[in-house]
């Protein structure tokens, strides 16, 4: 009776050591990053650590309460997570831009978004907009965010950077348009 | 949307709220009925109610969210007899104060029919359709009991609050909530002075509703728009989008540059001239 506990230890034990080791969560960032499926690539920066998704992008340095810069994909004619609104083909980059601001204004946990600057601007080939704003949160939190995005094809690309407003925003903002500016759309898979 | 009074006898209106309301009477109906939940100490009420359960107190003061209760049930509402009381308590001081009486179901009546459209599933009191449907049979048989006349001072009402008005109407543009949106703005028109940012408000929900004949509607609104101003900026920058996305150069390019002269510092200045660039 006694050999029994110690047999089931002993198939524990294997099939502990049988099992591949769990896959991190996060990873070292740098270097150049495809999301073949997406449709884009960028380079990113030292130091900073992302997300082990293969079409996923979300990277930071000290902790995402801190600051994280990510990419975010929209299907036109779907509606955004906050607004209703949608995204329509022959809509300017001026318009696109004000659906992402008007969704970010509609999140619950949000009390304010002050839009510091709003822009032409390009990302990769595409003509699109950049924009910059302060982000005042329901508990009282202060971050601000930069954006980048554009239309190709049935998508809307938004590169964002966001991060509290004391400190890490100006600190890594560079890193940020380095980070944009790497952007660059790959041929449809 | 939600209004609400805590035990210390601070009320809380939420603004859009406000926004919906016609006229002054309906407030008053309203802080007579959260006022009654403050000085009937209705949370004071709940909480012993609570107490005598000890078992139920017990695990939710272990749990820690103990405390807050005082605060959840003004929020989401009390037991349906003291929710009563407050609406004959409120309704009797809403009269010897002097206003109408008739007004108090009609606030109700506005919130039910803004659950209905918006399909909105907040916890909050004045959010829940059966308990906003109470309300309303309530104060008619309240009405029905006692009668009698009133002021609303409805003018007085109506230009005090018309920049919640107008900001509640950009909110629900923003939301995507053309419906409540349109219906702002149509209140704003109503007040003196909110022709202009009324029908441009009117324009901007129709062109980014985008439905069959929209376009056609937003361009109305925004000539009305001019008509009654012909100094405020917004609309020609729409009419000038508007041109500019069918090729209509001359017409984008005469629109845009007036919208420029109007509002020199104009925060989307760079679009707009890259689209003047563009209409050669």
């Amino acid at each position: 009776m006694r050999r029994i506990p110690v047999v089931i230890f002993l198939v524990l034990l294997a099939a502990g050591c049988a099992a591949p080791p769990p896959k991190p969560v996060w990873v070292p960032a740098e270097g150049t990053f495809n999301a073949k499926k997406s449709g884009f690539s960028l380079v990113l920066p030292a130091g900073w650590t992302r997300v082990n998704q293969e079409e996923r992008l979300m990277i930071t340095r000290d902790g995402t309460s801190l600051q994280f810069i990510g990419v975010a994909l929209y299907k036109i004619g779907v509606p955004l997570k906050h607004t209703k609104k949608i995204f329509e083909k022959e809509m300017l980059p001026q318009e696109l831009a004000g659906i992402l601001i008007d969704d970010l204004s509609s999140a619950g946990n949000i009390a304010s978004v002050e839009v510091l600057e709003n822009v032409p601007a390009r990302l990769g080939d595409v003509e699109g907009f950049r924009v910059v704003c302060r982000i005042r949160f329901k508990d009282g939190m202060n971050r601000k965010c930069a954006f980048y995005g554009a239309m190709r094809g049935d998508q809307v690309y938004d590169v964002y950077f966001n991060a509290a407003a004391r400190h890490y925003f100006d600190r890594d903002l560079g890193i940020f348009e380095e980070v944009a500016r790497s952007f660059r759309f790959l041929p449809p898979s | 949307m939600n209004a609400f009074a805590l035990p210390n006898g601070a009320i809380y209106l939420h603004a859009g709220i406000l926004a919906r309301m016609e006229n002054e009477a309906q407030l008053a109906a309203l802080l007579g009925h959260e006022g009654t939940h403050a000085v009937n100490r209705h949370a004071v009420k709940g909480h012993r109610e609570l107490l005598n359960k000890s078992t139920l107190y017990a695990a939710v003061t272990l749990g820690g969210w103990g405390g807050s209760l005082f605060t959840v049930a003004s929020v989401t509402g009390y037991r349906r007899d003291l929710e009563r009381e407050a609406d004959a308590e409120g309704y009797r001081r809403m009269v010897a104060a002097g206003y109408d009486p008739s007004e108090a179901p009609k606030l109700f009546r506005i919130l039910e029919r803004w659950i209905e459209e918006t399909g909105v599933k907040d916890p909050y009191f004045f959010s829940t359709h059966p308990k906003v449907r109470e309300r309303i049979e309530s104060f008619e048989s309240l009405i029905g009991a006692s009668g009698g006349k009133g002021v609303d001072n409805r003018d007085l009402f109506l230009v005090m609050t018309r920049n919640i008005v107008r900001e509640t109407s950009q909110l629900d543009l923003r939301a995507g909530r053309y419906e409540s949106a349109l219906r702002g703005a149509d209140k704003y028109i109503s007040i003196p002075g909110g022709e202009a940012k009324g029908h441009f408000l009117r324009g901007e929900a129709f062109r980014q509703r985008n439905g069959t004949g929209d376009g056609e509607k937003a361009v109305e609104e925004y000539l009305r728009s001019i008509s009654a101003d012909a100094s405020y900026p917004e609309p020609y920058r729409a009419l000038g989008l508007i041109h500019y996305k069918k090729s209509e150069k001359v017409e984008a390019r005469e629109y845009l540059e007036k919208y420029l002269m109007l509002n020199p510092g104009a925060s989307d200045r760079s679009y707009v001239e890259r689209y003047i660039r563009a209409t050669p």
